[in-house]
Formats: C-alpha cells, sequence, structure tokens
C-alpha cells in the first residue's frame, strides 16, 4: 500500500485528510469511535461496580449522609441462613432447565425442520409464546396453576385421572413449576434459531451417511447435533448467564416462596435493596456473587476451550 | 376551607401563630434549607393516591375534591399523582425521591422512617394547622420521637379482627351472629365448614409479601406472645408463636381445613373470599370496602368478628393502619400545603358537619360503604360526634361487625425494629408449615429467631 | 407448502417407507396438538375470561359455554391499565435499547477488530471484565446513577433513557460482533481504504454489509430481551406514562382490580402483539431466520 498507487484515483475524493490519519492506524478516529463505548461502560458498567465495591462497606438510605461500617454488610449477609437456600435454588433452576429446558427446543426445532408442508404454520404457532408479554403469560399461568381440584390444569390432568397437584404451593414441586413455565416460553423462540441453523447444515453429509447406511436416529446423533455445535454452545452460554438473572418469575409467581423453595439470589438481592431499603447489604451480597461468578467463569473458560474446536 | 380555618382560629386562639414561630425555629430542617415559612406563598405539591382510571367515578370524586381545595386554597396547586404505597418497590421510589409531596402508606413503616430521617418533623406545620390535639393518642405514639416531636399524619387505622362468610356458615350450620371467640372456635368451625361446605376452603391465612409475618404477629398477641421486646433490641418469640404455628399446622394436616393455596397475600385472599370459596380469615374491617365495592362481594354475606383469643383470655390484637408520608426533602412551605391538604382531604369532615353530610352523600350515592367501623384516626368524642352526623347515610350493616366494635381487646402496636423486614423474614415459616407436614416448629421458630436478631442488629448500626 | 426445500435427515427414500410414514404422521400430528395448545390455548382462554364476570373465572375455568355479557371488562382494562400507552412504550423502549446496543457495540467491535489503537487491549480487558458480571451484580448502584448521574448530575428517572442508555453496555454483543468482524477478510477493507474510505466509510460501506446475519442476530436478542424487561423498567419509569406493558400489568394486578378486568387486560397485551405478528409473520421469522442462520 504505497501513496503513490492510490493517489490517482485519491485525487477525485475528498477523504484524503481522513486517509492519511487511517494510513497511520488510527488516532483521532479510533479516539472519536471510542467516546461513546468508554461513557456508556463508563457511566452504566465500570462505575456502577466500582460503586457497588464502595456501598458495600456502607450505610446509606441516600437521604441521610453514608456511613462507612466496615465489613458488617458482608457478616450480615453470609449470616443469612436463606443465602445458602437461594444459591442452591439458583443452582436448581439451571439444572432443571437445562435438563428439560434444554433438549426441547432442539427436538422441536429438528422436528419442523422435517416438515415438508405447513411448517411455517407450526413455525408460528411454536413462536407464539414468545410473542406474549412474559409478564401477561405469567399472571396467566399463576392462574392455571391453581392448586384447587378446580384449577385449569387440575381439572385437565383429573381428566385422565391425574391430580390435583399443588404446583407452586409445595416446596418440591414450586421450582419445577417455574421451570415448566419458562420452557414454554422460550422454547418457540430458541427452537426458530435451531431451525434456523438446521437448514445451513450440509444435506450431502447425510447422503453420504445414508449410503453408509446409517438410520435416522445415527444421522442425526452423528450428524445433525454435531453440526449444530457452534449454536447449542452459544444458547448454553445465554441461558447460564439468564439463569443467574432469574427473578420475574419467582418475584412474579411466588414471591420466593413456599419457604424460600423459590427464594432466588436476585430475589434476595432485590429484598435487601428495594424492600427492605437495605442498599449495604444488597450491594454485599452482589459482590459475593460478581466473585463467585468470575470464579465461574474461569472454570467455564477452561473447560470449554477443549470442547469448542473454533 | 376558609370556614374550617376560622373555625380553628377560633377554637385555638392565636396559638396557631405562636406555635408557627416556635416551629420554624426547631425546624433546623433535615435538609438544609433555611427557607422561611409563607403560608401565603405559591406553592406547588404532588399529592399521591388518586384513584385509576379503571374507577371511573372514585376518580372523579377525587378530582371534584383537588378541584375545590385548589379554589379554597389559592396559593396552592395540586399536581394529583396515581401512586400508591407497594411493599414491592416502596424504597426504592422512596431512595429515588420520586414519590409525591405527600401519600399515604403502611403505618408499618413509622418507627423505620423515623429513625432513619426519612420523614420530617412535622410538628410545626400541624400545630399550624391545630390538627395535633385532635388525633388519636393512641396513633400519635406511633409517630413521635423520643422528644414528642410529630412526623407523620396518621389516618385509617384498624385492628386485626376475623372476616367470616355469613352464607358459609349457614350452610354450615353455625350461627352467623357468633363469630368463633377463641382459636379452639376458629379450628371447631373449620371443621363444620369442610363437613358441610364442599368446595370451600374453611379458614384461608395470608403467607406471602410480608403478610404471612404480619399474621403469625397477630396470632402471637392473640396468644399472649411478642415478637420483638418493646424497644426493639431482641425477638422474643416463645412458646405463643409456637403455639399459633402448631394450629395452623393441626388444621393444615390433621384436619385439611386450610385448603389447597397457601401463597396468599393481600389481594389473593380478597379475591377468592369475594369469590365465596373462603369460609375465615383473619382481616380489619376496611376488607369490607375492597370484598364489596371491588370484588363485588354480597354485602349481606360480610361478617367480622374480634379478634380469636388463645391461651388466658384477652391477649389482645394487632393494630395498623396509614400514615402520610410526607417528603422530607420537600420545603417548609410544600411541608405545609402538604398538611393543609391532608386536614381537608382526610379530617375537614370529622369538624363540620356540612362537610361529613356531603362526603357521606357523596359516598354514599356512589356505592361506597359510609360509616365502616375502624380505629378512628381522631379523638373517640369527635368521632362519635361525626358518626351522629352521618348517621341517615350510613349504609354498612353494622349488625354484621356487633363483635367486632363491641371488642374491647387490648391493642397493641406492630413489633418496632425493622418491622417490615421482620415479616418478611416470617412469611417463609409460616409457608414451611402450611407446605411441609414434617416441619419442626420449635426449630423454625429458633432459626427464624436467629434471622430476626440479626435484622434488628442490622437496623440499629 | 415449500417442496423446493432440501432434504433434512430424513430423505425421500426414507419417506416412501410405510413405517418412518407412519410414525412422522404421529409425531406430525402430536406436535401440532401440543403447539396449539400451548400456542394457541392460553390466548383463547385470555379471550374467554376477558369477557366472563370474575366469579366464573374462578368457580368453572374450564367451561366451555359461557355467556360473554362482561364486555365492559374490555374497557376498563383498556383505560385502566392503559394497555394501548403502555403496549407503545414498550415497543419504544426496545427500538431505543436495540440502537443503542448497536451503536455502541458496533463501535468497540470495530474500534478493537479493525482500527486497532495502541491502547486498544486496555479497552479491551475493560469490557471483556465485564462479560461475566450479569447486570445484577451492579443492579442497586446502576439504580443510583441513574438518579444522579455523576458530574452531570442529571436524573434519568422517569426517562426512556434510564432504559436505553445502560443497554447499550452489552460486552457479550461486543465480543461476539467482535469476532465476527475478525473473521472478515482484511483485504475487503484494505482495498476500500485504497479507494480513500475513511473508518467510517470502511465500517457502513463494508463492514456492516458483510456483517448483516450477525447483526441481525445482535438485534433479534436485544428486542426479546427488551420484551422481557420487567424489573430495570419498574424501577427507573415509575411515571404511569411511560410504563411498558410488563411493569403496568402486575400493577393492576396487585391493585383493587376484579379479576376479570385484569384477565381483560392480560388479553390486549396478547392479543395485539400476536395480531401484528400475525401481519408481519412471514418478515419477522424471516428475519428470525438469517439472524439465526449464523453459526455462534
Amino acid at each position: 500500500m504505497t501513496d503513490t498507487l492510490e493517489a490517482a484515483p485519491q485525487a477525485k475524493r475528498r477523504k484524503r485528510f481522513n486517509l492519511t490519519r487511517w494510513a497511520r492506524g488510527g488516532g483521532l478516529h479510533a479516539v472519536l469511535f471510542a467516546v461513546p463505548v468508554v461513557l456508556v461502560y463508563a457511566y452504566f458498567s465500570w462505575g456502577p461496580v466500582i460503586q457497588g465495591l464502595v456501598l458495600s462497606f456502607q450505610k446509606t438510605n441516600l437521604i441521610q449522609p453514608a456511613e462507612w461500617v466496615g465489613w458488617s454488610n458482608f457478616t450480615y449477609v453470609l449470616a443469612d441462613p436463606g443465602l445458602v437456600q437461594a444459591s442452591l435454588n439458583t443452582a436448581y433452576f439451571a439444572l432443571l432447565a437445562l435438563v428439560f429446558g434444554f433438549p426441547i427446543p432442539i427436538v422441536l426445532a429438528v422436528l419442523i425442520n422435517e416438515l415438508r408442508k405447513y411448517d411455517s404454520l407450526y413455525n408460528a404457532l411454536a413462536y407464539l409464546p414468545a410473542i406474549v408479554p412474559p409478564v401477561a403469560a405469567i399472571l396467566l399461568w399463576k392462574f392455571f396453576y391453581d392448586p384447587n381440584a378446580t384449577g385449569m390444569f387440575n381439572t385437565a390432568l383429573g381428566w385422565i385421572g391425574l391430580g390435583p397437584f399443588p404446583w407452586l404451593n409445595a416446596e418440591n414441586s414450586a421450582m419445577p413449576s417455574i421451570v415448566l413455565y419458562a420452557t414454554w416460553a422460550g422454547a418457540g423462540s430458541t427452537a426458530i434459531i435451531y431451525i434456523a441453523a438446521l437448514s445451513t447444515v450440509r444435506t450431502e453429509l447425510y447422503e453420504a451417511a445414508e449410503i453408509d447406511g446409517a438410520g435416522i436416529w445415527r444421522r442425526i446423533w452423528h450428524i445433525t447435533l454435531p453440526q449444530l455445535r457452534n449454536v447449542i454452545f452459544v444458547m448454553m452460554l445465554l441461558q447460564l448467564i439468564g439463569t443467574f438473572q432469574i427473578f420475574t418469575e419467582p418475584f412474579l409467581f411466588t414471591g420466593g416462596g413456599p419457604n424460600n423453595a423459590t427464594q432466588t439470589i436476585l430475589l434476595k438481592i432485590y429484598n435487601y435493596a428495594f424492600v427492605n431499603g437495605d442498599f449495604g447489604a444488597a450491594t454485599a451480597l452482589s459482590v459475593l456473587l460478581a466473585a463467585f461468578l468470575g470464579l465461574l467463569s474461569v472454570a467455564y473458560y477452561f473447560v470449554t476451550k477443549r470442547w469448542s474446536t473454533s | 376551607m376558609m370556614k374550617l380555618s376560622r373555625r380553628h382560629v377560633l377554637a385555638a386562639g392565636s396559638s396557631g401563630a405562636v406555635l408557627a414561630a416556635t416551629g420554624a425555629c426547631s425546624n433546623p430542617g433535615a435538609n438544609g434549607e433555611a427557607e422561611e415559612l409563607d403560608p401565603s406563598a405559591d406553592v406547588t405539591i404532588s399529592v399521591g393516591d388518586q384513584p385509576t382510571e379503571d374507577k371511573p367515578e372514585e376518580l372523579a370524586a377525587f378530582n371534584e375534591r383537588v378541584a375545590e381545595f385548589e379554589a379554597a386554597n389559592g396559593n396552592i396547586t395540586l399536581e394529583p399523582s396515581a401512586e400508591v404505597w407497594e411493599a414491592q418497590t416502596f424504597q426504592a421510589k422512596l431512595a429515588g425521591g420520586t414519590l409525591p409531596t405527600v401519600m399515604g402508606v403502611s403505618l408499618t413503616y413509622s418507627y423505620e422512617l423515623i429513625e432513619n430521617g426519612q420523614l420530617p418533623d412535622m410538628t410545626p406545620y400541624l400545630d399550624e394547622l391545630d390538627l395535633t390535639k385532635d388525633l388519636n393518642p393512641l396513633a400519635l405514639d406511633n409517630v413521635k420521637d423520643d422528644d414528642g416531636n410529630v412526623y407523620t399524619i396518621p389516618t385509617g387505622l384498624f385492628s386485626v379482627g376475623i372476616a367470616y362468610n355469613r352464607n358459609v356458615f349457614e350452610q354450615a350450620g353455625l350461627d352467623p351472629d357468633t363469630p368463633p371467640a377463641t382459636w379452639d372456635d376458629v379450628r371447631a368451625f373449620a371443621q363444620q365448614i369442610k363437613a358441610n361446605v364442599p368446595g370451600v376452603t374453611p379458614y384461608a391465612q395470608m403467607t406471602t409479601n410480608n403478610t404471612g409475618g404480619w399474621m403469625l404477629t397477630t396470632m402471637t398477641y392473640a396468644n399472649g406472645g411478642r415478637i420483638q421486646d418493646e424497644a426493639g433490641t431482641e425477638s422474643v418469640m416463645g412458646e405463643e408463636t409456637i403455639a399459633a404455628l402448631q394450629l395452623l399446622h393441626d388444621m393444615r394436616w390433621t384436619d385439611d381445613t386450610m385448603g389447597r393455596e397457601f401463597l396468599f397475600d393481600q389481594e389473593g385472599v380478597r379475591q377468592a373470599f369475594a369469590g365465596g370459596t373462603i369460609g375465615m380469615v383473619l382481616q380489619a374491617p376496611d376488607a369490607y370496602d375492597t370484598l364489596v365495592r371491588d370484588y363485588g362481594f354480597d354485602p349481606a354475606h360480610f361478617g367480622i368478628g374480634q379478634l380469636p383469643q388463645g391461651g388466658s383470655g384477652a391477649n389482645g390484637t394487632l393494630t395498623g393502619g396509614t400514615l402520610k408520608l410526607f417528603d422530607a426533602k420537600a420545603t417548609p412551605n410544600q411541608l405545609l400545603a402538604a398538611a393543609k391538604w391532608i386536614k381537608y382531604y382526610d379530617f375537614d369532615k370529622y369538624y363540620d358537619e356540612t362537610v361529613a353530610l356531603d362526603d357521606a352523600e357523596t359516598n354514599a350515592a356512589a356505592g361506597n360503604p359510609v360509616g365502616l367501623p375502624g380505629l378512628p384516626p381522631v379523638s373517640q368524642e369527635i368521632y362519635d360526634r361525626y358518626l351522629g352526623w352521618i348517621e341517615p347515610h350510613i349504609n354498612v350493616p353494622l349488625e354484621q361487625f356487633a363483635s367486632y366494635t363491641s371488642s374491647t381487646l387490648p391493642l397493641i402496636a406492630e413489633p418496632p425494629a425493622g418491622t417490615q423486614q421482620t415479616y418478611a423474614a416470617l412469611d417463609p415459616v409460616v409457608q414451611q408449615i402450611l407446605t411441609d407436614e414434617h416441619a419442626d416448629i420449635a426449630q423454625a421458630v429458633a432459626d427464624a429467631t436467629e434471622v430476626l436478631n440479626g435484622i434488628i442488629a442490622q437496623a440499629a448500626r | 407448502m415449500t417442496e423446493l426445500k432440501e432434504r433434512g435427515v430424513v430423505s425421500l427414500a426414507d419417506r416412501r417407507r410405510p413405517s418412518v410414514r407412519a410414525w412422522f404422521g404421529i409425531a406430525q400430528t402430536v406436535l401440532l396438538i401440543v403447539l396449539i395448545v400451548s400456542g394457541l390455548g392460553p390466548l383463547l382462554w385470555a379471550a374467554k375470561a376477558s369477557v366472563s364476570p370474575s366469579n366464573d373465572i374462578v368457580s368453572d375455568p374450564m367451561g366451555i359455554w359461557f355467556s360473554p355479557n362482561d364486555w365492559g371488562n374490555l374497557a376498563l382494562a383498556w383505560n385502566g391499565a392503559r394497555i394501548g400507552q403502555s403496549l407503545g412504550n414498550t415497543v419504544v423502549l426496545a427500538v431505543g435499547s436495540t440502537l443503542s446496543t448497536l451503536i455502541v457495540s458496533v463501535a468497540a467491535a470495530f474500534l478493537l477488530s479493525v482500527l486497532r489503537p495502541k491502547w486498544g487491549p486496555w479497552l479491551s480487558g475493560a469490557i471483556l471484565a465485564t462479560l461475566f458480571l450479569p447486570g445484577v451484580v451492579s443492579f442497586v448502584p446502576l439504580y443510583l446513577t441513574i438518579l444522579d448521574m455523576p458530574l452531570l448530575h442529571v436524573s434519568l428517572q422517569d426517562t426512556f433513557w434510564a432504559v436505553w442508555l445502560p443497554a447499550g453496555a452489552s460486552a457479550f454483543n461486543v465480543v461476539v460482533l467482535k469476532r465476527f468482524f475478525d473473521s472478515i477478510p482484511r483485504e475487503y477493507m484494505e482495498a476500500a481504504t485504497i479507494d480513500g474510505a475513511g473508518p467510517l466509510r470502511v465500517l457502513t460501506m463494508v463492514v456492516l454489509p458483510l456483517s448483516r446475519p450477525i447483526l441481525g442476530v445482535i438485534v433479534l436478542l436485544s428486542i426479546v430481551g427488551s420484551w422481557k424487561e420487567f424489573l430495570w423498567p419498574m424501577l427507573v419509569l415509575s411515571n404511569p406514562d411511560l410504563q411498558p406493558v410488563s411493569v403496568m400489568l402486575p400493577r393492576l394486578a396487585t391493585g383493587n382490580s376484579p379479576l376479570a378486568v385484569q384477565m381483560a387486560a392480560v388479553f390486549l397485551s396478547i392479543i395485539i402483539p400476536v395480531v401484528l405478528f400475525a401481519i408481519f409473520q412471514k418478515q419477522f421469522l424471516r428475519g428470525v431466520g438469517t439472524a439465526g442462520g449464523v453459526k455462534g
């Protein structure tokens, strides 16, 4: 890339001045691109993280001046017997969502992908739950989960001789009920992404496998799933990140009950801060969570480094 | 409004002006504005609790009163806001400073808000309006600091009783005029309802959004116990709380008289009650208002008795109510205007027969309950006079409240330290008893005591 | 009816085999029933509940026969929950958040992948460091930041900016975009540079057009995320005129509104997006399709 080569076509263009800077490797332009990035991150990401660290050592209600209180927020949060349970609940939700919620969209996608007629109808139907505003859906489902024999689901299951189930009203079925809802709400939109990814699977591979005598199941197992690996990897990452943020569902379905069975870490942080007005305890728990997630992400990195070939 | 001011000047002589002067001195201002109090300066305040548009009649009535108030007080502009108190977001909004200049919140917060400096000292303004002396002294105790300064105006006071469906009682063969007087009665009545009225939850218990702890506290009081000591320095739950939980456990697991829904909060339980599927539930008489007006419950089926008692007899019941939260960051002129508005909106009817009659007529015409029993926010004497004025308009079937209104139970205040947190920490205990047959009650109470002591220590730092 | 579609796992030869055919037919039918029940069922039920009296909803939720005699519920819900306005707010929030995410993430990724200034690694590290910190962790201080922006001392509370701007700080999107930008052959950009294009032109004429699929993914994820957002708007938008439908509905549910009015509000907030979806279904699903076409 020499200037002489460019010179001829360049003369007519207005961008000559910028080009020199560009050739020098960034300079002012890089700064201009960095400004919105740095501003947004400084205000809404780095700043709050640092402020969170500070707040976790303070007592403040935002009306009276803040006081330094040392480690007492941390000891208070760690002494709360509900913390262990909230952590276990969050992990339990992650596990249930992974075991039950995760495969369903894949199955759905593979099935729909095989349809040769009306597949857009199936697509649209599958996507419907994602269109419903989640909060509206939760209000509906809360009603469907009526634990009385006259409740929606209990009536329907009663027709085939099952139930009545307590759904949200028992410690051991509350979290599965929430996962069931979350699966319903998320399956369709995730499936659509898998369907699109499936269309990129090279069909020669299927033909080759078929010639080698591989049956339908073997083809799915040995060709379809490996070809989807990268998408599955991304979706799983997104789901894991989402799991730690689970809030809306327990907040609206159960408020964390019964007996803290659906209490999650985020719900706890929320309660500390916005119900109890104890911002110190809330940020202290946030800092602990951040430390934990830091460790987790290091572990995740090493595990997936080997698995993901990209 | 003019007329009322005169009445007060006559009643209180010139003390108002004097107190206003001292008030201005004794109010260094939590936030340090040195602005002089000037009752006639132009001022704009926002006022909460405006009804939403799905209740057009109430909204119209509210707006009319706003217009009347503005007409009577030329210098004050009101900005109505539909903001209402909600436990789930209240602290965030309070911290964010987005609440109106004045709105109603649960009386539960009074100690905490005063302690944290989140309420302004209202003494000078209340004195200026000469409102303090007529307020119900019992309620006033809840909103004072150690020096006797008053921080808010308590309104809408109540004590907890037991609401029941008279129709269900009749179907069960129970006397609808005789509510359960003891917890043993409650248990027996529930069994009788279960045997005779299918499809009804004989006794329902609230458990979520802090109502579980709230009602467990009430039941503990009924058994003669306490949740915290009087000063709020430690949790003192004991056998009374255990007995209350044991009763719930037995009714749930031995008798099966508590239905299947164990995640009720206030709105949920009232909706179910209005749907006729609940026999008995702990409620204050203000439930009547919501049940009848919002949920279309048949007034003839509503009954309420005094809180059933346990142990040795008349132990008492829990009181609560609403307090008017004034913005701690408002200017003195705004605070005075806000106090005037509250006086106009909530208190004038107690002092002025015409206002009382107007108010009663409007409410009766709109189908709202008039003459609903409750603890008066003003002194008994003034309240009786008021009841005399509005008697012809009373549309609430008072005889169905007889057991409640004739109650002489001691009235006990809420636990003082970290009240809402205390309730929140007790929610899971009640939920556990109702959803886990083999829960160890004594252990659950012991664990909860530890949590409560942690909350108290954290609040006291 | 797209017969042009290529074969999938099941080949034409497979399809001719009777056993495969039978199983396929069964799977297809079961799938259809499941999808209808789960996709349309709640919608139809909400439709019914919205015009029924409250007590009927409670006492006989599965009743097929009902008398739609409470049409007033819908009007009360429309006005009380301001469904029209709040759905509009939801759209405004989603569009704004998506734009903010796109602008910031594209700028950051372009900076780090193409411009590569000397201090790039520092910025990159600082952004990456926030990758695994979910928004939760800085939730409270972020709220405090909104209430009083440091240095500027303005409050974003009760403005759409309070939702739009924080949405921009998405490290995940930066990483995804940067990886994609890295994969674009440098020759294209160099060629454009030789033609005299400045960085902005390289970005808009070369990088962005080539990145359309990944941008589609980011737009989609951002819209879906914003559509679901509940906690954050609930906190920063306390003015009912600005609240999205997700905040408005629970407010109605915790207020003293009769169940039938709540259900009417739920129905309205479902049916409007569903109708819009039905109209724009083709474009939307195709968009999602291209979006998902990118592998990771």
